[in-house]
């Protein structure tokens, strides 16, 4: 194809674009939808409105938002608000409503061309049949591009602007939208190239989304139940309450009637053979987590406990290398504790954090039946005895349980954390002002150990920092409860195995919008205008 | 293109053997239509040539086929001795389609540079070229405005200005004075007089057939898909025998004074015609002079096309 042809071609879809009249309209909402980012600063400690007119606090802007406030610690505030409001309008609004209308907007574009009047000229010109599609094609691909990227561009800089809050990452959601549409776009053109007709093909093109947003959310479902799903977790009781000898190791497929296998392969053929429109919202998630970079977090997978964001103060010391994942750097709790330090600028120690993961399992006496889980309060008693059996306490250590009324709840001593009760131990070494934090999670316990020189910290200071550090540790909750979207969200990844694999779900989407592509290539060629 | 690449006098511009297409297959004994069956026919360059035809004759397939926009046809064509749709071709090809529908979202001007770059012109060729076009066309105070605003017959012209913005050697006109007004339809004339005085090709299928006898070099007349006849327009428009006298007045003796002399005696407006043979036109000429009847002028009437046309399509073959 020749220079002046390419850009005659290129010129007519952006005019074409420019003056579609829903295009203005949806320039208009864009900029609606844009525009809060510019009067609303999500600042650190609270959400300030008009540029000062009237201030939320976060944990009301939380409670509207239907998120427990105490899921999430108060450092986050900011950015789970700010992630919420981005999700809301990139992910929920314009990913779905705005490529539906985006769909119904463009989909015009090739039954016109094909009308007759139009398609005489266009096609007695010197330029292939596959370049004038193309061009029809890429017409409402650059559509949904202007959009996307004055709607991510702008939410960027304004909360750039007004708030401070930088996340380059954000900008990958751009790309993710015009990724979907390019493949609803396809499908929508391949329809119009066989029926000439704009209805059918905003119809079609919309049976097609939502079918394969049902598909793949069925299949999520389908895949959780099968991993780790409610079914299996009844199976698992059962099975407990059975003798070992009993148990069958997996009979799922056997046991499954002829039906249930049938649809299940049919879910599978529909599953693999449609686009994964599904996981724009993921790629868009791990793409950013990407250009953010590793994560400095410390993760248990076994324990299912993260510590995401640790004072700055403190530096993980223990143990010295530990293996990187995507999520941040893996260590066995069970095996080998985690330790930070604060050191002072000559290399003193200040403080230390330990983390330590045990097993709630105790033999019973006699050493049959199921084995008793330690409580909370159990295992505090446990590590109090542990201190003071070893000598090392000046003072008897103090048992602070959460709801003693005196303590009270309070950043030193929170009433949750990672949504645990914990029970707070406290004692004075030699040097040492020392407290622990104990909670229990599934079949584990955690102890945190803070010990904290205290001439060079003040109470207040103490207690900021081990707030901060408790406030910073989450708990995963058990994956049977999992959100099977959260749950499928955890096993998709760039090296997971095929069926959850970035490459695989973007490389079989790619392979369906060029097979429409294909597809309307050849119905185009053998037309007779 | 340039005068000096075109191609030489008498050459084929464009050249078809035995072409024929049937619409819709035969499917489950069903017969298919059959559009063109084994057209042939040869234009040569600097020819304007007018394809008549009732509808559904034929002629708008024959033109799609030869524009690549029909495909899946027998026998062979050829347009500059290559297949129909090849993009060499093409480029040397300007076509202005019957009912077609312009860009609206595009101003004249718009649609004119689109298309001339589509055609593989130039920027510079299709700014030095614009404002003549435009002038030629009558276009130059619309250009501006959007295409969806115009009138059928300023699209038209604007179809017509589109069709030759890259200067092409062969130009396909299908009903080209469709929806002008007489002014523009004389302008259109004029425009397909000056292309063929510079050596481009014209191909005309228009049902005004007084148009196509004005312009056209060499007619073919088409029906169910079948060449019916080819010729010049004198070709096609015989004699009918009968000569026109025009008189300066009428005597009222005039029926007595050719007694005897022709047939087909009939009055017409400033005289009358009879068929005659060359004989009898001199004994007639000889009566009116000795009985001082003033002779204006005497000529032999011909078919119109319009006459040779209706004559040719109702014929039983």
């Amino acid at each position: 194809m020749s220079s002046p042809t390419t850009r005659a071609l290129l010129e007519d879809a952006f005019y074409q674009v420019l003056d579609n009249k829903i295009f203005r309209l949806l320039l208009v909402l864009v900029l609606a939808l844009i525009a809060p980012a510019y009067v609303i600063d999500f600042g650190k400690d609270e959400v300030n409105l008009l540029y000062g007119w009237s201030s939320i606090s976060y944990a009301d802007v939380l409670r509207f938002l239907s998120v427990p406030a105490g899921s999430i610690p108060a450092i986050d505030f900011q950015t789970k608000v700010i992630q919420i409001y981005q999700s809301l309008l990139v992910d929920t609004l314009v990913g779905n409503m705005g490529m539906a209308v985006c769909v119904s907007a463009t989909a015009f574009f090739v039954p016109h061309m094909l009308e007759k009047g139009s398609a005489d000229i266009l096609f007695s010109k010197p330029v292939s049949r596959r370049t004038l599609l193309l061009s029809r094609y890429f017409a409402g691909v650059l559509f949904v591009a202007i959009l996307s990227v004055i709607l991510i561009v702008g939410i960027y800089f304004g909360l750039l602007v007004v708030s401070g809050y930088h996340d380059p990452g954000f900008l990958w959601g751009a790309f993710t939208l015009i990724y979907l549409f390019a493949i609803l776009h396809a499908f929508s053109t391949a329809v119009g190239v066989f029926t000439r007709s704009t209805v059918a093909a905003i119809l079609l093109t919309l049976v097609m989304f939502m079918t394969s947003g049902c598909v793949h959310g069925i299949w999520h479902i389908r895949e959780w139940d099968d991993d780790v799903g409610l079914s299996r977790v009844v199976k698992t009781q059962a099975q407990d309450e059975k003798s070992e000898s009993e148990a069958t190791p997996d009979a799922d497929g056997e046991s499954k009637p002829w039906i249930v296998r049938f649809l299940s392969g049919a879910l599978d053929v529909l599953h693999y053979t449609l686009p994964k429109t599904t996981d724009a919202d993921h790629l868009a998630q791990m793409l950013r987590k990407a250009v953010a970079g590793p994560s400095d977090a410390v993760i248990d997978p076994t324990g299912k406990l993260t510590v995401s964001k640790p004072p700055p103060d403190f530096e993980l010391i223990s143990p010295p290398n530990p293996k990187r994942s995507e999520e941040g750097r893996v260590v066995d709790l069970l095996r080998e504790p985690a330790v930070w330090a604060a050191k002072s600028r000559d290399g003193a120690e200040l403080a230390r954090i330990e983390i330590v993961r045990k097993s709630r399992l105790q033999e019973r006496s006699g050493g049959s039946g199921k084995p008793r889980k330690l409580s909370t309060n159990a295992a505090a008693d446990g590590f109090a005895e542990r201190i003071s059996a070893s000598g090392r306490a000046i003072t008897p250590p103090t048992i602070i349980r959460s709801n003693d009324s005196e303590s009270g709840a309070s950043a030193a001593y929170p009433a949750t954390i990672g949504g645990a009760y914990p029970v707070f131990v406290e004692w004075t070494e030699s040097a040492a002002s020392c407290r622990a934090a104990i909670f229990t999670s599934g079949d584990s316990f955690f102890e945190v150990v803070a010990t904290m020189n205290p001439d060079r910290w003040s109470q207040s200071e103490r207690d900021e920092k081990v707030g901060a550090f408790l406030e910073s540790i989450k708990l995963a909750q058990s994956s049977a409860f999992q959100d099977p979207n959260d749950w499928y969200e955890k096993q998709f990844g760039w090296t997971s195995e095929l069926k959850f694999n970035a490459f695989f779900s973007i490389g079989s989407s790619l392979a369906f919008m060029i097979l429409m592509l294909c597809f309307a290539r050849l119905r185009l060629e053998r037309i007779d205008f | 293109m340039t005068a000096t690449n075109r191609n030489q006098p008498g050459d084929a511009v464009l050249s078809v053997r035995g072409l024929g297409k049937t619409y819709g297959k035969r499917w489950l004994g069903k017969k298919g239509f059959r559009a063109l069956d084994g057209v042939s026919l040869d234009v040569t360059r600097g020819t304007v040539f007018g394809l008549l035809g009732p509808n559904g004759a034929g002629k708008t397939t024959l033109i799609k086929i030869l524009l690549g926009l029909v495909r899946g046809h027998e026998g062979e064509a050829l347009l500059f001795g290559r297949p129909p749709g090849d993009p060499t071709s093409r480029r040397r090809i300007g076509f202005l389609p019957e009912a077609h529908r312009l860009p609206g979202y595009l101003t004249g001007r718009q649609v004119v540079r689109l298309f001339g770059m589509m055609s593989g012109a130039t920027e510079s060729d299709i700014e030095h070229r614009m404002p003549r076009l435009l002038e030629l066309v009558g276009m130059q105070q619309s250009a501006d405005r959007k295409v969806r605003e115009y009138s059928k017959g300023m699209q038209q012209r604007i179809g017509l200005a589109q069709a030759l913005i890259h200067g092409p050697d062969l130009v396909f006109l299908d009903e080209p004075t469709d929806g002008v007004d007489p002014v523009g339809r004389a302008a259109i004339r004029s425009i397909v007089q000056d292309l063929k005085h510079d050596g481009v090709t014209v191909f005309i299928n228009s049902h005004l057939l007084m148009e196509v006898e004005l312009i056209c070099d060499r007619v073919v007349i088409m029906t169910k898909g079948k060449v019916l006849r080819e010729g010049s327009v004198d070709e096609l428009t015989p004699r009918t025998g009968a000569a026109h006298f025009e008189l300066r007045a009428i005597p009222e003796n005039l029926d007595r004074l050719l007694e005897g002399i022709g047939t087909d005696f009939r009055l017409a407006a400033s005289g009358f015609e009879i068929k005659v043979s060359d004989d009898e036109m001199q004994r007639a000429i000889d009566r009116l002079r000795a009985a001082n009847v003033a002779i204006r002028g005497i000529s032999q009437r011909r078919l119109t096309l319009e006459e040779s046309f209706i004559h040719l399509v109702k014929e039983p073959r």
